[in-house]
């Protein structure tokens, strides 16, 4: 925990200060509260440890509850602390305060985090701070609050250290007789498949993953937001499942072959599962899910075998029981060795035609195509919420060092434009790229100032065209043809200008061919930079399975 | 040059710059200048005079573009003029262009390059680009020449001139044709300002139809030629797949062939290393043994020499004590050549003086991924390296000595592990990487590790019968010298596991290397390095 993100203010103002004097700690004062959640939740996400985030009471807190529902929605760690009136004060009407009686902050927080406190004496904050930091890191990881009143700061603590491994147990625990089974169960699988989720990234279990799908072999699909965890350009991947995922997965996945699926790090939700379709699960299939939360067992289909633990622990469980196996003369049942290969290249995706097309206006699909080819091999690629994040899914395709990174779970526009800088942060020795719609620009496009401020150098490409394209595009289909025209701005914005304006190095790109060259200068910079790219807004994303989903939803 | 002088003459100018014909026009690999430079200059001695050369740099030009050319009569000589100095890293990787304005018959460019060029070189792109007006229908254009590269000038920087007015030729020529028309009725007294008016009008527009008809014709003919060019681009974009294909399947053949001769490899210089290692082990007890055996007599000489040189001490010969004398100091130089073989192979025990370095965890998995992959390949073992998330970023130590230490154990858990499995699992503890090797070798009995470690006499692993080979001797002494350990549990015909420890940062390093000689003992090896964990049957 080296880096504070937040917004310094009168009722936090000792905390601050602390941070800013402390030469371990880095004090990065963000241009909206929103963006120090959001730039946490990157700098946890990336670093894999926990990241603050902190802002004075009233707005300065409020302004933060969607940067932390994200963090909850998808189990990010991240201690979020939160300014006070002063505690002889509270209630009678101190400037900004949120007292329990009021406008109760503590409450508020209580619904989007593991736990939330209001500190109510010196004595007692190191016990808060403890079980604070012990539930935000074990199981399933997430946002915890403390609401500190600003009198508390002043006051002396008369608490011994401790070692943060004598309060933070490891939670690597799991059934050790299901995990056997369930490695049974993959020895004895014809045509395995495995579906990763988020989890696995959460448990850093990419390569243990590719260890078990080699050994067996297991063909491999992802959720949207497992995407890249199994490298898609790996010959055993069918690609991302359910919203703007893949044919290749969806003909496995629905289809009959499979006889075991096993589900590592994945909740099976809508945008997984084509608004939860019974052929996943159908009758005859063996579901073998893992995962560290046990409410997340068994939520949405009828489990098999149930693994409740960390994937990284129970995978190498699991390559242990294989070679086990292997040992007592065993080999695996799966045939996907003598099976037709799975589509490589543009077959692979919606479109194909539109991936090499020169015309312009530039096609989604072409930038794509022309970002890929200089990709860096260990880059991280952050994207935003909207239309672009649909290409994003399906057009990208993420190799086995690199990582993409959404905020699906709870789907906030912005998150993936500010998110990167704290990304960047916490593992400067990488390359991040941001892929963010003009819309999510405009949302939390001034944390680009946060970037210049500080030096970082982290890359946007904006995918302009002027609209909120999931919006208008899903509109045009729901609505048989009726679009939401107000969604589509008339005024255009010079978003590469604007850049300039604020300090990055920026560039426009209209043509097929030009972003390769653009990009890899933008890289070799070093230095906070945006590229504004003019794309064809008539071609619809593929938004089949959102679409349909959301009609089945309002048939529902 | 092939129309004129025939395609021998083609083939010579290639093969002056050392390429071929086909490469020099199918647009399928780079040239250097030089190359180019040298193809101008056998060009040019074959054709007659300047003005053959010049004709062959442009001939037929358009041609040279394909279907393309009738999308870019949809443009302007100043667009192309754009298109061209935009798309110029295509072509060109030395050198741009750089357009300072332009009208609509009128341009001004400078040529930039990295490098010095030839006078012939800049009369040969004089062709082409007073060419590039005839791709629209248009006659050649003019330039002024203000700076030439060739010259010694910075740029060459061209002012190019054309003529437009032949695109309005047929409606000049209806006009003109109106005006007499006009003009001879006026004369005979038709209205002169109707006449004037409105005949040459009509004029204009007979001649504008006849010039419309003409582009149709010429549009149809296009559409043609864009058709057969685009069957062409697919029947050409097809054999491109294919041959795309077959470079697939023989690239993966390659790499078969490469990673089996890599495993060969591999497996041959495994065997040349445990050879010298022998060899050394060998060569290290020999001379221990050799020395242990002339001290002996040598003490027996010693003592029968002090004895005499007692009795005779007072020998009244000189000759006789000189002689006991001239036979001390030889007995204390044979031990002092003794003592320095002795040092000799000590210090080749010991080995060089370690260096630290960083060594990355994630880069080191790879690389034992790859050779354990090479070394167990043509056998039915399957491998599988894994990291947790215990285990450190990197380590500081001495790389060859880590190196020497984990190859020893991979390539004796690949030696011995003909089927089944073998697991590399990378991990860590506080300020320790562990690293556990597991395989399902021949295995080898406590018994047996208590008899290698226990002997008095530090026995080179190859004369111990029925070994496992491992080295264990090396590895552990070298272990020592990092504050490693080693923990190994075996079971004869079923397997092995070892499970080695390094600092993740060296402590004493240099002190720990000094000392070994001395330090470790065979006694204090079990205990102090290795642990001999209890296997369950």
């Amino acid at each position: 925990m080296r880096v504070v993100f937040g917004i310094p203010g009168g009722l936090l103002h000792p905390f601050f200060e602390a941070v800013e004097r402390d030469d371990e700690l880095q004090l990065v004062v963000t241009r909206h509260e929103e963006g120090a959640a959001f730039m946490a939740d990157g700098y946890a996400r990336v670093g894999h440890r926990i990241a603050v985030c902190a802002g004075t009471s009233g707005p300065g807190a409020t302004n933060m509850l969607t940067g932390v529902s994200v963090a909850f929605a998808d189990g990010v760690p991240m201690l979020v602390v939160t300014g006070q009136a002063a505690s002889h004060a509270l209630g009678k009407g101190a400037a900004q305060e949120t007292p329990r009686e009021d406008i109760d902050i503590v409450a508020m927080f209580r619904p989007v985090t593991k736990y939330s406190a209001m500190v109510t004496s010196p004595g007692v904050l190191p016990h808060h701070l403890r079980r604070a930091l012990r539930l935000a890191l074990s199981g399933r990881p997430g946002p915890v609050h403390l609401n500190i009143p600003v009198d508390i700061w002043e006051r002396p603590v008369q608490e011994q250290w401790f070692d943060p491994a004598s309060y933070r147990p490891q939670s690597h625990q799991f059934d050790r007789d299901a995990v056997q089974a369930a490695s049974a169960h993959l020895m004895a699988a014809r045509r395995p498949v495995l579906l990763v989720g988020a989890g696995a990234g959460c448990a850093r279990a990419e390569e243990h993953l590719l260890t078990v799908a080699e050994l067996l072999p297991a063909r491999v699909a992802s959720t949207p937001r497992g995407k890249g965890l199994f490298p898609e350009d790996h010959p055993l991947s069918l690609g991302v499942l359910g919203v703007a995922g893949h044919r290749s997965a969806k003909d496995c996945l629905l289809g009959e072959d499979v006889d075991v699926l096993f589900t590592i790090g994945a909740s099976l939700n809508e945008t997984s599962t084509f608004n939860w379709s019974p052929e996943l699960c159908r009758e005859g299939r063996m579901l073998v899910q893992c995962d560290i939360d046990a409410d997340r067992i068994g939520r949405n289909y009828p489990v098999d075998v149930s693994l409740v633990g960390d994937a990284q622990a129970i995978l190498i469980e699991i390559i242990y029981h294989l070679h086990r196996l292997f040992r007592e003369g065993g080999s695996p049942a799966s045939t996907w060795n003598k099976a037709d290969p799975l589509p490589l290249g543009h077959a692979r995706y919606q479109n194909p035609a539109l991936r090499s097309s020169s015309q312009l206006p530039l096609t989604p699909q072409r930038w794509r195509c022309d970002l890929q080819e200089v990709l860096p091999p260990d880059v991280l690629v952050f994207s935003d919420i909207g239309g672009h994040m649909l290409f994003n899914i399906h057009h990208l395709c993420v190799g086995r060092r690199q990582q993409f990174l959404i905020n699906l779970g709870f789907g906030s526009m912005g998150h993936g434009t500010a998110a990167p800088v704290g990304a960047a942060l916490a593992a400067p020795e990488r390359r991040v790229i941001a892929i963010v719609g003009d819309a999510c620009f405009a949302m939390n496009g001034m944390e680009l100032l946060t970037a210049v401020e500080h030096d970082i150098p982290v890359v946007w490409i904006v995918e302009h065209n002027n609209m909120h394209g999931i919006i208008w595009h899903g509109s045009r289909r729901l609505g048989e043809d009726r679009a939401m025209e107000s969604v589509r701005y008339v005024k255009r914005v010079e978003i590469a200008a604007m850049a300039r304006a604020m300090g990055l190095r920026a560039w426009v790109v209209d043509r097929p061919g030009q972003l390769q060259q653009v990009l890899l200068e933008a890289l070799a910079a070093k230095v906070p930079a945006l590229i504004e790219v003019d794309a064809d807004p008539e071609i619809s994303p593929p938004l089949g399975e959102r679409a349909r989903s959301l009609a089945g939803f309002i048939d529902k | 040059m092939a129309d004129k002088l025939g395609a021998e003459k083609l083939r010579l100018v290639a093969n002056s710059a050392g390429l071929e014909p086909e490469e020099i026009d199918g647009f399928s690999r780079w040239i250097s200048q030089r190359q180019f430079e040298t193809i101008l200059e056998t060009a040019r001695g074959l054709m007659q005079n300047d003005a053959e050369f010049l004709h062959a740099c442009a001939y037929k030009m358009e041609e040279g573009y394909g279907p393309l050319r009738w999308l870019l009569r949809a443009t302007s000589v100043p667009m192309l003029w754009r298109f061209g100095a935009m798309t110029m890293h295509l072509v060109s990787t030395i050198s741009r262009y750089e357009i300072l304005g332009s009208t609509d018959s009128t341009i001004q460019v400078r040529y930039h390059s990295d490098r010095q060029e030839s006078r012939l070189m800049c009369l040969s792109r004089h062709a082409q680009v007073l060419a590039m007006p005839t791709l629209f229908g248009l006659p050649r254009g003019s330039m002024t020449e203000t700076s030439c590269i060739a010259d010694g000038d910075p740029c060459c920087e061209y002012h190019i001139r054309w003529h437009e007015a032949p695109r309005m030729g047929s409606a000049l020529l209806g006009g003109l044709l109106g005006l007499g028309v006009g003009a001879t009725a006026a004369s005979v007294g038709l209205g002169a300002y109707a006449g004037l008016l409105s005949l040459p009008l009509l004029g204009a527009a007979a001649g504008w139809i006849r010039e419309l008809r003409r582009a149709n014709r010429a549009n149809l003919a296009m559409g043609e030629d864009m058709n057969e060019g685009l069957r062409e681009m697919a029947r050409e974009a097809s054999d491109a797949r294919e041959e795309l294909l077959a470079l697939t399947q023989r690239q993966q053949q390659w790499t078969d062939l490469l990673e089996k001769q890599v495993g060969d490899r591999t497996a041959a210089l495994q065997n040349v290393v445990q050879q010298m290692e022998r060899l050394k082990g060998a060569q290290v007890l020999s001379i221990r043994g050799f020395s242990h055996d002339m001290r002996n007599p040598l003490t027996v000489i010693d003592l029968n020499q002090n004895l005499l040189q007692s009795e005779l001490a007072d020998h009244e010969s000189e000759t006789v004590r000189e002689s006991l004398e001239s036979m001390s100091v030889g007995i204390a130089d044979i031990r002092k050549l003794l003592d320095s073989m002795m040092e000799s192979v000590s210090s080749q025990t010991r080995g060089p003086t370690l260096s630290v370095q960083e060594i990355e965890i994630p880069a080191f998995a790879e690389r034992v991924k790859g050779h354990l992959k090479a070394l167990v390949l043509g056998r039915d073992v399957r491998i599988s390296v894994i990291t947790t998330r215990e285990a450190p970023t990197s380590v500081a130590t001495d790389p060859l000595l880590f190196n020497r230490v984990v190859d020893n154990l991979l390539s004796n858990a690949a030696k011995y592990t003909e089927q089944g499995s073998i697991v590399v699992e990378i991990g860590g503890l506080p300020n320790q990487l562990c690293l556990k090797v597991s395989d399902t070798g021949r295995g080898i009995s406590e018994e047996r590790f208590e008899e290698i470690f226990h002997s008095k006499e530090v026995l080179p692993d190859a004369q111990i019968e029925d070994s496992y080979g491992v080295g264990l001797t090396v590895v552990v002494r070298l272990l020592y010298l990092v504050a490693g350990r080693l923990e190994v549990m075996s079971h004869p015909a079923r397997g092995t596991t070892f499970w080695v420890y390094f600092p993740v940062s060296p402590p004493e390093l240099v002190l720990r290397s000094h000392d070994i000689k001395d330090e470790l003992q065979p006694d204090d090896i079990v205990g102090k390095v290795l642990t001999i964990r209890r296997s369950v049957s």
